[in-house]
C-alpha cells in the first residue's frame, strides 16, 4: 500500500482518511503534500488558503496562469490575485479536475432525489469547524479534485467518469506559501466519480531533508 | 445603492455603464434583466444572491454540472441547486461559467501595471452596502469566451457583437452585482473594453 517516499524528504505525518472522511493540514513552505489513492478510484475534494485564511486558490487564475485547462506535474495553483501557492512536483495519475462543484447535501438531493447523503460540503465545513476556523460557505463551494476525471461528451455536456487512478497512486504538491489544507475524501457512492464505491486516502506531509542527491543535481 | 431605490420604486432600471463600472441591483422573481454590449466584445462579469439570505450565492461550477445540452440556454444555480437566473433570450450563446473575475494582483503580474481597475473591486465596491459573504462568488463571464479545447486555456475576445444581448429572467429575489469588464491587456475584450446597457423589465412588459 502506498507509496515510496522519495530520496530527500522525511515523512513528517501520515493519516489514513477513512471513506468518506475528513481531515485538515497545515503545510508550510517548502513541504510536500502528498496524496496517496490507497485502494484506486477514488477522489480527494481540496480547499487551501494562506495560513490566516485570507487567500484562496482560484481554478479560473490557476488555468489562467498555467495557460491549461487541467494541472499536472509541473503546473502551478495560484490565489485569485495571482500568488502562487502550491505547485505538482509529482502525479503518477495525471488526471485531476480544478474547478468542481463540491457535493452537498442540497446538489445531491437535486441530482438523485435523496435526502441526508454525505457530502463533502458537509464534509469541508466540519474540517473547517474542527480546526476552530471561520470560513463561509462560499470559500469552500469549488474545489480542486485530484484523480477526479471528467470528460465533456460531443454535446460540451461535462460528464463525471469513473477515476482511473489504481492502488497506490499519488500527487505530490510543493507548498510555495504556508497553507492550511481541508480536504474531504469524496463520499459520493452515487456517482462514477468514486466508482461507486468509496474508499480510504492516505494524506502525507513530507518535509524535505538536506539530501547529498539533490545537492548533487543543483 | 440608490439604483436599487430606484429599482424599488419605478420597477424598472435604465442604465450605460463603461468599462470599469459596477451597479447592484435588487432584482425581484420573475423580473427581467437585460444586458446589451453596445459595441461588441465586452465580457460583464455577473455575481448574484438571494436577497433575503445570501449566504446563498451563484455557484458557477454547480451551474456549468447541470448543462444538458450545449445548446439549451444559460441558466444560473446557487450553491444550494436552487435556480437564480434563467436566460430566455441570448442572441450569442457563449458565455463562461468556469473561470474568474479579474482582480489588481492579476493584473499587476501579468502586465505590470499597478493599481489598475478590475472587476473584484468594481463589484465589491458596489456589493459594499450589502452584508455578504467575504468572498465575491466566482462569476458567470457573459460573452466571456475562453479556448478550452485539448487541454489549453485561453483567452479569446468576447463572442458578443455590437448589439448583442441576454436577456435572465429572474428565479428568485436576488441581489445582482454587475460589472463591465475594464480589461484593455489581453484579448477577452478585444483589448478594447467597451460600454454596456443593462435593463430591468417587469415580466410582460414592455421590453423593446
Amino acid at each position: 500500500m502506498g507509496a515510496a517516499t522519495p530520496a530527500g524528504r522525511s515523512v513528517q505525518t501520515s493519516e489514513t482518511l477513512s471513506s468518506g472522511g475528513y481531515g485538515s493540514y497545515s503545510v508550510d513552505r517548502g513541504q510536500i503534500l502528498r496524496i496517496v489513492d490507497l485502494e484506486g478510484q477514488q477522489v480527494a475534494d481540496i480547499v487551501c488558503f494562506d495560513e490566516d485564511l485570507t487567500t484562496r486558490y482560484s481554478a479560473g487564475h490557476t488555468k489562467l496562469m498555467n495557460g491549461k485547462k487541467h494541472a499536472s506535474t509541473g503546473d502551478t495553483i495560484y490565489s485569485r490575485e495571482c500568488e502562487a501557492m502550491l505547485t505538482i512536483v509529482e502525479d503518477t495519475c495525471g488526471t485531476n479536475y480544478l474547478s468542481n462543484s463540491t457535493c452537498s447535501g442540497e446538489k445531491n438531493y437535486a441530482r438523485y432525489g435523496v435526502k441526508n447523503t454525505r457530502n463533502c460540503r458537509t464534509n469541508l465545513v466540519a474540517a473547517v469547524e474542527d480546526e476552530g476556523d471561520d470560513l463561509q460557505r462560499v470559500a469552500i463551494s469549488t474545489s480542486i479534485c485530484t484523480f477526479m476525471n471528467v470528460k465533456r461528451n460531443p454535446f460540451g455536456v461535462k460528464l463525471n467518469r469513473e477515476p482511473t487512478s489504481t492502488a497506490g497512486d499519488h500527487i505530490d504538491f510543493r507548498a510555495l506559501m504556508d497553507l492550511k489544507v481541508f480536504i474531504s475524501n469524496c463520499p459520493s457512492r452515487r456517482n462514477p466519480c468514486n466508482a461507486y464505491e468509496p474508499t480510504a486516502l492516505e494524506i502525507q506531509v513530507h518535509e524535505p531533508t538536506d539530501s547529498p542527491t539533490e545537492s548533487d543535481q543543483a | 445603492m440608490t439604483e436599487a431605490t430606484d429599482l424599488a420604486d419605478q420597477g424598472t432600471l435604465h442604465r450605460n455603464l463603461s468599462p470599469g463600472e459596477s451597479i447592484a441591483i435588487e432584482l425581484d422573481a420573475d423580473q427581467r434583466l437585460r444586458i446589451v454590449d453596445q459595441e461588441g466584445q465586452q465580457i460583464t462579469n455577473l455575481v448574484c444572491y438571494n436577497r433575503h439570505a445570501p449566504d446563498e450565492f451563484l455557484e458557477t461550477a454547480f451551474s456549468y454540472s447541470q448543462i444538458r445540452n450545449k445548446d439549451q440556454q444559460l441558466s444560473l444555480y446557487s450553491d444550494r441547486g436552487n435556480p437564480m437566473l434563467e436566460a430566455t433570450e441570448d442572441t450569442v450563446g457563449v458565455h463562461n461559467l468556469r473561470g474568474d473575475l479579474c482582480t489588481s494582483g492579476e493584473v499587476e503580474k501579468r502586465f505590470d501595471i499597478e493599481d489598475p481597475p478590475n472587476c473584484q473591486d468594481a463589484l465589491e465596491d458596489a456589493l459594499s452596502d450589502y452584508p455578504l459573504p467575504d468572498w465575491l462568488p466566482f462569476p458567470a463571464g457573459i460573452f466571456k469566451n475562453v479556448e478550452e479545447s485539448r487541454n489549453e486555456y485561453r483567452m479569446q475576445p468576447a463572442a458578443s457583437g455590437s448589439g448583442d444581448y441576454i436577456d435572465f429572467t429572474s428565479k428568485m429575489d436576488l441581489l445582482v452585482g454587475l460589472c463591465v469588464c475594464p480589461n484593455e491587456w489581453d484579448s477577452r475584450n478585444g483589448f478594447s473594453p467597451s460600454p454596456v446597457t443593462v435593463t430591468v423589465y417587469e415580466n410582460g412588459g414592455e421590453d423593446d
